[in-house]
């Protein structure tokens, strides 16, 4: 089990090596001079060259590399071009609305896809049944920013439970519907998924033995099949965390959330390369990581699994 | 001997005897979701391809009788169908010019993205080795990428057009049809009427494409279709967020993120364009999903 988990560590740390040198890669070949862009366009060519100089851009790319990691390694992503501030200190002003849109986003979806994955299991081929799926599969099909505008418009404006967008004091009532945006699809999708796998697993012997020895049928499903049935849901939250990070990044722009989307939103205005890569960075990072949690918390779930 | 065994009981000979009774096109017909999908993929091709025959006007041409006293929107009236945007343009028009933007793109990314990624995953499947370790590296590397902000940035710094969002979109899809044909691959090439093309001495780049690529076809197929969906997505979100086809050309995601502050006095500017992607994306879903079933061959969500 220890090996197991050093071993994740470190494929997480490869992951997280690969992805900065992708960004460090694009950083590169993007057709932007940053020196040119921190001098302004009426600079001269000399004051050019002495701040591309200062930055380092005429040293050989290996070391500018060595360079890169050599500074991340100290949470420094670079200067903003347009704001003249820390991209790491843009970073940690923005990061923690996106952390929670992410985190309530989660709790939609499994707070939304657990209920309504075990009723279309138990009533399986019946018209809830059916609803829900027909319900989930507009989900998938639909960007997550139109879900936000919907929600906005029939529950901010039509009937006005909550604010129409903006952050206010930053207080949970502003995450309703963001939350509940970014979650739609993944609670129809996964409603889908623990359906099948609870239909499965209720077919094991197991649970013949329970349903035998005359345990009700709420505890058979919600104490005996469940905690199983659940095995694939958690995996895929872990796999589906890039795409969940996407619409994260849209739905912010739609309820004016400062967020790490808004951050890259301003930046690609005047295309503020250090912070739009630090944005992609950082969220590439992220995703790493809920990989990662993801494989940890698996085995807790499920001691029968085997770590090689 | 042992894989006769494991072929007999594994049940596929008699799951494939049974299915073999209809044909891949009987069982698609016979689903009902599937040819729901295929009526939405057809409306959809036939409204990007006759929309200068079928627009009631020109999707770029501002009328003076297309905003109110107040210089607001027009509703939905006899004039114009879906009401006019926030210049006077007539809505309807704009959205199926917008078709036109939304397959191309949906169409040229995935078609792209499939390319790259069968490429990468009969190599890397093939030769396995350092090189099959790096591209394999690589594609995981790169699905760590959150496929939008990845996206987002790209087409920010390559200065956004048609071809250029195209080809963003196909740049972060490859990876799942990549992943995808990969796996396949370690498995085609165990058979063994490839070690007998092998042993007969047709040239690596005849096996892989006359013996390899013809057993993917059918997977490909799928991906061609289910990813115009997610290719489709991706260009309304990108358009959205103002990175994806710039103004005039109308897009649907352009056009919701043009009137966005006028949700509230002009809903349907919002509700259209996005009805406009919700059909077109459940309907590339549904018949991709028909598909997969009647070919039976596995493919992503």
């Amino acid at each position: 089990m220890t090996a197991y988990v050093l071993r994740r560590l470190l494929q997480g740390l490869g992951a997280i090596l690969g992805v900065i040198t992708v960004t460090f890669i694009l950083t590169y070949i993007v057709p932007v001079n940053p020196a040119q862009m921190i001098a302004g366009p009426s600079a001269t060519p000399e004051v050019v060259q002495r701040i591309g100089h200062q930055l380092g851009l005429d040293q050989p790319l290996p070391v500018r590399y060595v360079h890169y990691l050599w500074s991340l390694v100290h949470f420094d992503l670079g200067r903003s071009y347009a704001q003249r501030t820390l991209v790491s200190q843009l970073v940690a002003t923005h990061l923690p609305v996106t952390l929670k849109l992410m985190l309530t986003g989660i709790a939609c979806e499994l707070l939304l896809g657990i209920p309504i994955g075990i009723l279309s299991s138990v009533a399986q081929g019946g018209w809830w049944d059916r609803g829900f799926t027909l319900v989930a599969f507009v989900g998938v099909s639909t960007p997550q920013f139109v879900v936000g505008l919907i929600l906005l418009y029939l529950f901010g404006y039509l009937v006005p439970w909550f604010p129409l967008g903006g952050y206010g004091n930053g207080s949970l009532v502003h995450y309703v519907l963001p939350a509940l945006s970014v979650g739609f699809a993944g609670a129809g999708w996964y409603a889908r998924v623990l359906r099948s796998s609870l239909i499965d697993v209720l077919r094991q012997d197991y649970l013949r033995t329970a349903r035998a020895k005359g345990v009700r049928p709420r505890a058979q499903v919600l104490r005996h099949a469940l905690r199983n049935a659940m095995l694939p849901v958690i995996a895929l939250v872990g796999l589906d965390l890039g795409v969940f990070m996407g619409g994260v990044i849209v739905v912010e722009q739609v309820f004016a959330l400062p967020g790490l989307g808004q951050m890259m939103w301003q930046a690609i205005q005047v295309l503020d390369i250090p912070v739009i890569m630090g944005g992609v960075l950082m969220t590439a990072i992220f995703v790493v990581l809920g990989n990662l949690i993801a494989d940890m918390v698996y085995p807790l779930l499920d001691p029968r699994i085997q770590y090689h | 001997m042992t894989d006769i065994l494991e072929t007999a009981t594994d049940g596929t000979l008699e799951e494939s005897r049974s299915r073999g009774r209809r044909s891949w096109w009987q069982r698609l017909r016979a689903d009902r979701t599937g040819m729901i999908g295929l009526v939405l993929v057809v409306v959809v091709v036939l409204a990007a391809v006759l929309a200068p025959l079928i627009a009631p006007y020109d999707p770029n041409q501002q009328f003076s009788n297309g905003l109110s006293e107040f210089g607001m929107p027009r509703a939905p009236d006899g004039t114009y169908l879906l009401g006019t945007d926030l210049l006077g343009r007539d809505l309807l028009s704009r959205i199926l010019f917008g078709a036109r933007v939304s397959l191309v793109i949906g169409l040229v990314a995935n078609g792209v993205a499939v390319a790259i990624g069968a490429a990468v995953g009969v190599v890397a499947g093939y030769f396995r080795g350092w090189l099959g370790t790096v591209l394999m590296r690589f594609t995981d590397v790169m699905t760590a990428f959150p496929a939008l902000v990845l996206a987002i940035a790209l087409a920010a710094i390559l200065r956004p057009s048609l071809w250029i969002v195209a080809l963003v979109i196909a740049m972060v899809n490859w990876v799942y049809v990549a992943r995808a044909i990969y796996a396949q691959v370690l498995a085609v090439r165990e058979q063994q009427y490839i070690e007998a093309t092998t042993a007969l001495g047709v040239p690596t780049l005849g096996v892989l494409v006359r013996h390899i690529l013809p057993q993917l076809s059918l997977s490909l197929l799928v991906f061609a279709t289910l990813g115009i969906s997610t290719s489709v997505l991706l260009e309304a979100s990108l358009s959205y967020l103002g990175v994806g086809v710039q103004p005039p050309t109308p897009s649907w995601g352009g056009i919701i993120n043009a009137s966005q502050s006028y949700l509230t006095t002009a809903p349907w500017l919002v509700l259209f364009p996005g009805l406009a992607i919700i059909l077109t994306s459940v309907g590339f879903n549904l018949f991709g999903e028909a598909l997969r079933d009647a070919l039976d061959v596995g493919g992503r969500r």
